[in-house]
């Protein structure tokens, strides 16, 4: 019992799942909106997109990586279908190119940095410019609606009660977290965040899994912009502009080390959802979203902090 | 005659790392305005003493004295504040700025943070002191080694140092460039300066010190004139003779002569110059040097971690060409690296993960699912073999001693029984028990087939277990030897005289 529950309190997932709570009740002390069946699907949905982008997110990072390009990846899946649809593809079809285009933009991200020996940073900030670029000129700037019944059903259908983009999220993390935890792949992903250098001298290909963990993060993003084109009906080519910098916050108040190597994927919904809820939750009290900023950045460094004590302790 | 207060003063000093004593009861006194040598075997603890005294360890047991007063604390700033200067093997020099900006780095004058400029100036006193002929707008990068120590050595006059500490100085030196450097030393002992000189080189030793202090296994044998001293009796005080003697395991008997390794001729981008030597089946062999002999570079050319400009390497009789440590892991060859830290384990992984990286694809489905029961099985099997303590395999390999590191290191490597195995420095660190109980792993393996290709700087290690071994210099193989019935001292006799014999260490 005892060993279990220090088990428990080490488990990375327990405290930021009480942080969690103890957000939604302080909020709900002060409106009772807030925890409404109702409020809470409608969170759910709103807080879709950057778990998805996430969970891409976190692989990468738990890997020593970063991907700035997430946002612009979508954009340029989503323009892509719009594109297709709008001359006349079937939209399964326009899709299924849709995500293929965004998990090549993740490749090449791969390619650079495996090949190229670029750092992550800089050639995802590149990847950046390149997607959002290439989307602005397939469109020629303009949005296309897409109001075929494939993404009505995904933007606005329920499934047993609940809206069709939580169950996108639910698969994201569930393969994603397999894959992490107990697959071979994920444990080279830990290996290779906690020291590529030790991982080079274990023979592991560490250049092929870096374009895999890109490819990865890239097929993320394209998932999140059917879910994006779903709740949209329309491909506007600035969609989701500086989204990247929310996926990338709801993984450092998860928990996983930015250093690498540590983490689990779990905790990166969390962290997507407490930021949503400190959103949701001020502007139902009427807090202006200037102020919600504000909070969401010491939200950010409070959490990495808490984390560098607790870790301090670890040694 | 009054004497003088000695600039560092050590008394009772010990210093152990995570429970393995390094140093124990040292009693010292650096005189100033001497060159004092520091010499011992490798992990006899003279370099463990120079960087105590530069403020870079701190001690566990004992006093230290600078300049007559208590150094406590002591951190290298303070040392430095003192006018202690640390010289390290790696030159510490920022290699894109110039040697007057290195010599001034952190000691600017500025006026509201804006630079003086005033730094070739205030170089001119110092070049005239030392009489060092340098260009101060020169950069680092572009020097060579011996002027970089120069700079070295300004940088810690300039910080008004009157004991510089030089930690195996000469290692990456040509003969010529000792000869200066040793010239830098008298300089500096001229203008009132004092050194404190490790190295393993003795010739040097003899050359320019005063005085010479010689440890064994952390113990200070004795601190001498340097003018009573030659190499064979530094020799020998460095040996000692009744040294309590470990018990090694039975050497296993070799029935048949059948060769699992074989390397002729070998050269490499890292220094090896054409090794050639060869292990049977179920062979121990060592390769004795000293430390910076090339050992480590032999084996890492031989596994494919460094690239090889020639010769070629058989594998149980057929030629392996191409070599790249994910072909070398799959044909059976693996090495065990001598720094578990940096090279052998992934500090944010847990024991069981470390254990199997290199082997998971025989833990898990073709689709690449682990099979978490199999491994756990497995792991936990290798633990209580290697008597790893705790025996968790679920635990966090950063709160595991040095020890127990150790043996999580060579489980890894040795779980699934491999062809050829190199082991680099397996007992490193280690203790007393530890030590046992990784000598009886490597006898076993051994004992059941596998090749052992052993680097050791301890040599009553290598002895005791390898029934044949190299003598290795330089990146070169020389001759070979029957460990059986030969003491510590011939052999290290033995090796000195190569160095002698090649006197351009490692200057290639």
């Amino acid at each position: 019992m005892k060993e279990f529950l220090i088990k428990f309190q080490r488990y990375p997932l327990t405290w930021i799942v009480l942080v969690a709570c103890l957000i939604a009740l302080t909020i709900s002390a002060l409106s009772p909106y807030f925890l409404t069946v109702n409020n809470f699907t409608n969170l759910m949905k709103q807080v879709s997109i950057v778990a998805i982008l996430a969970a891409g997110q976190s692989i990468v990072i738990i890997s020593g990586g970063i991907d700035l390009s997430v946002g612009s990846v979508l954009a340029l899946t989503a323009v892509t279908i719009g594109w297709l649809v709008q001359n006349g593809v079937s939209p399964e079809i326009a899709t299924a190119c849709g995500v293929a285009v965004g998990t090549f933009a993740g490749f090449i991200n791969g390619i650079v940095i495996a090949k190229g020996k670029i750092p992550p940073f800089i050639a995802t900030l590149g990847m950046l410019g390149i997607a959002r670029g290439v989307a602005l000129v397939i469109t020629g700037g303009v949005s296309y609606q897409v109001l075929t019944p494939l993404f009505l059903f995904i933007g606005n259908g329920k499934l047993l009660g609940f809206p069709i983009p939580i169950y996108f999220v639910i698969v994201a993390y569930a393969a994603t977290h397999f894959m992490l935890s107990r697959s071979r792949f994920g444990r080279h992903v830990y290996a290779i965040g906690g020291d590529e250098h030790v991982s080079r001298l274990e023979g592991i290909n560490v250049d092929g899994r870096k374009i895999a963990i890109y490819a990865l993060s890239g097929f993320f993003s394209a998932v999140a912009a059917v879910v994006m084109v779903g709740r949209l009906a329309s491909t506007p080519p600035n969609v989701a502009f500086g989204i990247e910098l929310q996926a990338i916050a709801a993984v450092i108040i998860g928990g996983i080390s930015f250093a690498g190597g540590r983490g689990i994927v779990l905790t990166s919904f969390v962290g997507a959802l407490i930021m949503a809820m400190i959103t949701n939750g001020l502007n139902i009290l009427g807090v202006s979203s200037f102020w919600q900023q504000v909070l969401i950045g010491i939200v950010i460094i409070a959490a990495v902090w808490v984390d560098n004590i607790k870790s301090a302790r670890r040694r | 005659m009054e004497n003088p207060t000695p600039s560092v003063r050590l008394r009772g000093v010990g210093k152990s790392f995570g429970g393995v004593s390094v140093l124990r009861s040292v009693d010292l006194d650096i005189m100033p305005g001497e060159i004092h040598g520091l010499v011992g075997e490798n992990g006899a603890g003279k370099s463990t003493l120079g960087k105590i005294i530069g403020g870079y360890y701190s001690i566990s047991d004992g006093t230290l004295e600078a300049f007559g007063r208590p150094a406590d604390p002591w951190t290298p700033k303070d040392a430095l504040d003192k006018g202690i200067a640390i010289m390290h093997q790696e030159l510490q020099l920022v290699p894109e700025l110039t040697v007057a900006e290195n010599v001034f780095l952190g000691i600017e004058d500025q006026k509201l943070g804006v630079l003086s400029g005033t730094e070739k100036d205030r170089l001119t006193p110092i070049v005239e002191a030392t009489g060092f002929e340098v260009d101060p707008s020169a950069k680092i990068v572009d020097l060579s080694i011996a002027d970089r120590q120069k700079i070295e050595v300004m940088r810690a006059l300039a910080r008004n140092a009157r004991v510089i500490v030089m930690d195996e100085p000469t290692s990456s030196l040509s003969a010529d460039e000792t000869q200066r450097l040793h010239e830098t030393m008298k300089k500096l002992r001229a203008s009132g300066g004092t050194v404190v000189y490790v190295s393993h080189f003795l010739d040097n030793i003899l050359e320019v010190c005063d005085a010479v202090t010689i440890l064994r296994d952390g113990d200070l044998v004795r601190t001498a004139p340097c003018a009573g001293e030659n190499k064979d009796s530094l020799v020998s005080a460095m040996l000692g003779g009744g040294r309590s003697k470990i018990a090694f395991p039975d050497k296993s008997r070799l029935k048949e002569r059948q060769s699992a390794l074989e390397v002729r001729s070998l050269s490499s981008t890292n220094g090896t110059r054409e090794a050639s030597f060869h292990v049977n089946r179920g062979e121990i062999v060592g390769l004795i040097g000293l430390v910076g002999g090339g050992r480590t570079e032999i084996l890492r050319a031989v596994i494919g971690a460094d690239k090889s400009t020639g010769g070629e390497v058989l594998v149980q009789g057929k030629p392996y060409g191409d070599r790249s440590i994910a072909e070398s892991n799959r044909r059976g060859i693996v090495m065990v690296p001598e720094d578990r830290r940096k090279q052998g384990l992934i500090m944010t992984l847990a024991v069981r993960s470390n254990m199997t990286l290199p082997h998971l694809s025989s833990f898990a489905t073709p689709f690449g699912r682990i099979l978490a029961a199999t491994e756990k099985s497995r792991s936990r099997e290798a633990i209580e073999h290697f008597q790893v303590k705790p025996p968790d395999v679920d635990g966090d390999i950063l709160n595991y001693s040095g020890g127990n590191q150790q043996k999580v290191l060579l489980a890894k490597w040795l779980m699934r029984d491999p062809e050829i195995v190199f082991l680099d420095e397996p007992s490193r660190g280690v203790d007393v028990g530890a030590r046992q109980r990784i000598h009886e792993a490597i006898a076993e393996l051994a004992g059941r087939g596998t090749a052992v290709l052993l680097v050791s700087s301890e040599l009553e290690e290598v002895l005791g277990l390898s029934h044949r071994a190299y003598l290795v210099a330089n990146g070169k193989v020389f001759d070979e030897l029957v460990p059986e019935g030969k003491t510590e001292g011939e052999v290290l006799r033995a090796l000195f005289q190569l160095q002698q014999r090649f006197p351009e260490a490692s200057a290639h």
